[in-house]
């Protein structure tokens, strides 16, 4: 068998498919909604960015503006912090809907992320939005079932197939041929939409980025990955299958199970391995906490935070203090509880997590699991990162309040109420900085999905190749 | 008529007896049963969150009142109380889940500044919350369509293809062969229904009456619409091939895009106007006054509570009734951007009930929801009536604090109860405009798919 054989089959499958109306039409339909939701999620990425950006400012702006004032006061004032959008975040939002893009950073509470779209959202939204993410994780899938079905399966129905072999063409061969053909048909939709998706990172990434291009092209690899599965999968049922009508029917079935079913299997699996708390049992875990302390983690007791100081100053009376004592038991009330913040909110949080790894493992039965969480990963929308940003918001707060509280401990002396300081304070303090992780860490978290969407792909090409070999002529 | 029943039987063993057809009934009973004890059990947990609501406040106030001397001021305990506020979910909240997974229906109210409290939310793993519920109303709702689908889709085309409609052509009316094959099927998917259905009333308690009626109704004409719409495609000249390819993308279009492309459409037309607004707008409110003279913020709270404005503070000390009406300047100054947000928020609901009405499946989630109580109008409702017992809260307090009485002045017996939203909609107010696009849906969906397979009348 020449390669000339296997382009001609390439070819023969790539104009069959292009003249085909129904599947010209779907085509141009997917591509048509990958198209619009890239552009349309590059302009909300913009804009929110633009509204994240201005907000910030204006929030900086009141911080450095607020007038004299008590350091104290300034820590309840307190301040808002942005999660920035990563470069790829247009092309999957990830969980961005569900937890929120910003937080109120002030003294005493750690508080939770505000801004949640899905809080806005009817209903409907429920279903899934428009996103690119959507249409490449669940459309793509579908358009390669109904390009590939019939691929063998109507070739032995039409009796077409004992005349190919028997020209000479080998079983390998039709196949390969069958799935470049196809995948060419696919790249006429994939290679404009990555183009336009190239060209919005390059004309205006609509948020700072952490190697936006590596990210994008490791992103790109994963969804050819995927495809390509699909398209091996879609083969061996085609191959083995009595008839087209049957082949379609088990692929639709597959289908379903990856994109509808598993995903919410794995949201009840998650949470029967790895229960969550309720809001309010949180909530008054954290109360009852920051009330009366746990066995090792006691509040701090004002009067001997008094009697430390003056045995450490040599005074007798607090009035004598070089300091104000207030700062500093505001400063030890705020380690405590942090410490109980950390104990609450890092259970939880990796409680989260331990369910993220139960959804990567049920990717073994629906590759949609690994493509998902990858996706999320790299476009820097996942738990992951939004735990990153918080706990480098959180880290930034506690030094806001240690200022605030060093100052009031420093320049003031205790008994004293009328201190205030000005603009030189609030000007002082930088402001929130924050790096995104980088890829590499982000694979790392990412491993098992890497390792599950890899072992789909080898296992799709070997059951073709076996179904290949055996496939009944007639 | 006894021939029409002996076809009947005949093609029910027919579809019994194919192993596809068999694990397919097998395995939507299995994820339906299992969906309808899920919501049976969801009923009990919110059950059983009210009472720890309750309990969690007793809990809260005899500890405050253990730790506080007697003679404290009782704005100064007060300041740590969290008043329940459980909203009783309907029984029917079990077929159809809506946005209670995400979003709290038993807020804890302290009578601080109230905006900044309202939108506490489930301690839920947001990748889990993306993921979607796996509640009834999808089952029925999303995936059974492609049910009857697999069914349906070779009605007449497995005949031609066989060989055998040529021949049983030669015995039967067109009609009278169609019939008894699609009774068959219609029972098939009937029990696939219904089971569920009835496992989930009976675990979650409720009757066929009123709401729960309505629910059912619109199950069946959405089920009715696809099949409809399934017999309509599958009685042309095409494969069985196309008529699958057909009716799956019409389920795409329906299902998956549609209410994707209108939630867009939603999100655009009414964009919420800068919630950020919100929480600034009320802090600074409140962090403004303490830069201001005391008579300053009084005179603002007075403005709304002018049967106080005899009560005056004093401007040199600090006390519990001017730092509310600190608090409750922060309320006041974020009032028109709150109302603001609700204002479109209950646009894009009504918004996405009319133009649901054109895409059948939405129009039939939309309305279970409401139903059900689980949409966006009734966590809207609900706040509303948050923000009420809020104000009986304060109505209640607020005498004490203008009279600097300590904390055992109170009578916690006379302490205003929550009372929950009313869910007062008619059923047939909420059911009807769904129920008769879904009539009217199936109509035409039948009526085209036979109209295009009539002129080649075989």
């Amino acid at each position: 068998m020449t390669s000339h054989g296997i382009r001609h089959i390439v070819r023969k499958e790539f104009t069959d498919v292009l003249r085909d109306g129904r599947f010209r039409w779907c085509s141009v339909l997917v591509g048509a909604l990958l198209l619009v939701s890239l552009g349309h999620g590059w302009v909300q990425a913009r804009e929110a960015q633009r509204e994240h950006a201005a907000a910030q400012s204006t929030a900086r702006e009141h911080w450095e503006t607020q007038g004299e004032k008590n350091p104290h006061s300034a820590a309840h004032y307190g301040i808002y912090a942005f999660k920035p959008r990563l470069a790829l975040s247009f092309v999957d939002e990830g969980v961005d809907p569900y937890t929120g893009t910003s937080v109120w950073l002030e003294a005493h509470r750690q508080n939770d992320f505000l801004l949640r779209p899905a809080q806005d959202a009817t209903a409907a939204q429920r279903v899934g939005a428009l996103t690119a993410a959507q249409v490449l994780q669940h459309l793509v899938p579908l358009l390669i079932i109904l390009l590939t079905f019939g691929a063998l399966a109507g070739e032995r129905e039409r009796g077409t197939l004992r005349q190919l072999l028997a020209t000479g063409v080998g079983r390998r061969d039709l196949a390969l041929g069958k799935a470049l053909g196809i995948a060419g048909a696919l790249a006429l939709l994939l290679v404009p939409a990555a183009a336009v998706g190239a060209a919005a990172l390059v004309v205006g990434s609509p948020g700072p980025a952490a190697s936006p291009v590596a990210r994008a092209a490791v992103l790109a690899v994963v969804y050819l990955v995927y495809f390509a599965a699909f398209v091996a999968l879609s083969l061996a049922v085609s191959a083995w299958a009595r008839s087209t009508r049957t082949a379609l029917v088990i692929l639709l079935g597959v289908w379903v199970v990856n994109g509808l079913v598993a995903p919410r299997v794995a949201v009840d699996l998650s949470k029967w391995l790895h229960p969550t708390p309720s809001a309010l049992e949180f909530a008054r875990t954290v109360e009852r906490e920051m009330a009366s302390g746990t066995e090792d983690i006691i509040p701090p007791d004002r009067d001997a935070l008094a009697e430390r100081l003056m045995a450490q100053y040599g005074v007798e009376r607090v009035e004598d203090l070089p300091i104000n004592d207030v700062g500093a038991y505001l400063q030890e009330s705020e380690e405590f509880g942090n410490r109980i913040f950390d104990r609450n909110y890092g259970a939880l949080w990796d409680t989260f997590e331990r369910q993220g790894v139960v959804h990567e493992l049920v990717a073994v039965a629906a590759p949609l699991l690994a493509v998902r969480a990858l996706s999320m990963g790299l476009a820097g929308t996942d738990v992951e990162q939004h735990r990153h940003f918080a706990s480098a918001a959180e880290t930034y707060r506690r030094d806001l309040m240690r200022r605030m509280n060093g100052d009031l401990t420093e320049n003031s002396r205790s008994g004293d109420f009328s201190y205030q300081a000005g603009s030189e304070l609030w000007e002082s303090t930088p402001p929130l900085r924050y790096d995104a992780p980088t890829l590499g860490w982000v694979l790392g978290n990412r491993i098992l999905s890497l390792v599950v969407l890899g072992g789909w792909l080898a296992g799709t090409i070997l059951i073709a190749a076996r179904r290949v070999r055996r496939a009944e002529v007639a | 008529m006894k021939a029409w029943f002996r076809l009947l039987r005949l093609d029910t063993l027919r579809l019994t007896r194919s192993t596809g057809v068999a694990v397919a009934v097998v395995l939507f009973l299995a994820i339906g049963i299992y969906a309808a004890w899920r919501g049976g059990r969801n009923i009990e947990a919110a059950a059983s969150s009210a009472v720890a609501a309750e309990t969690a406040y007793q809990d809260q106030l005899e500890y405050l009142l253990a730790s506080y001397p007697p003679t404290t001021d009782a704005g100064e305990v007060l300041y740590y109380l969290a008043f329940p506020a459980p909203q009783p979910s309907l029984r029917l909240a079990a077929l159809a889940r809506g946005r209670t997974e995400v979003e709290s229906a038993s807020l804890r109210i302290r009578l601080l500044a109230l905006e900044g409290q309202l939108y506490e939310h489930e301690t839920v793993n947001p990748t889990l919350a993306a993921a979607g519920d796996l509640d009834l109303a999808f089952l029925l709702i999303g995936l059974l369509p492609l049910f009857i689908i697999a069914l349906t889709h070779d009605l007449v085309s497995s005949e031609r293809e066989g060989g055998t409609w040529n021949l049983v052509r030669l015995f039967a009316r067109r009609r009278r062969l169609l019939a008894p094959k699609l009774a068959a099927r219609a029972i098939l998917v009937g029990v696939v229904v219904a089971v569920p259905v009835a496992v989930v009333a009976a675990l979650a308690g409720f009757r066929l009456d009123g709401r729960a009626a309505w629910a059912v109704a619109l199950v069946a004409l959405h089920t009715l619409f696809w099949f409809a719409l399934c017999l309509g495609v599958a009685s042309g000249r095409r494969s069985s091939t196309a008529n699958a390819m057909i009716l799956v993308g019409t389920w795409v279009a329906l299902t998956l895009l549609a209410p994707a492309a209108l939630s867009l459409a939603n999100a655009i037309l009414h964009p919420v106007p800068e919630a950020l607004e919100l929480t600034v707008r009320q802090r600074q409110g409140y962090h403004e006054a303490w830069d201001l003279s005391k008579a300053e913020t009084m005179e603002v709270f007075y403005e709304d509570y002018p049967e106080w404005s005899d009560r005056t503070v004093p401007e040199d000390v600090f006390t519990w009734a001017w730092y509310y009406a600190m608090n409750h300047r922060g309320d006041q100054a974020a009032r028109d951007a709150s109302r603001a947000y609700r204002d479109v928020l209950r646009e894009r609901e009504d918004w996405a009930r009319t133009w649901s009405l054109l895409v059948p499946p939405l129009a039939a989630q939309l309305t279970l929801d409401r139903l059900a109580a689980t949409d966006l109008g009734a966590q809207l409702a609900y706040q509303d009536a948050v923000r009420r017992h809020h104000e009986r809260l304060k109505n209640h307090f607020y005498p004490l604090f203008f009279d600097t009485a300590p904390i055992d002045a109170v009578e916690w017996d006379r302490v205003p109860d929550f009372e929950p939203a009313a869910r007062e909609e008619s059923p047939v107010r909420a059911g009807f405009p769904a129920a008769a696009a879904l009539v009217l849906a199936s109509i035409l969906a039948l009526a085209a798919g036979l109209r295009s397979s009539a002129p080649r009348a075989d």
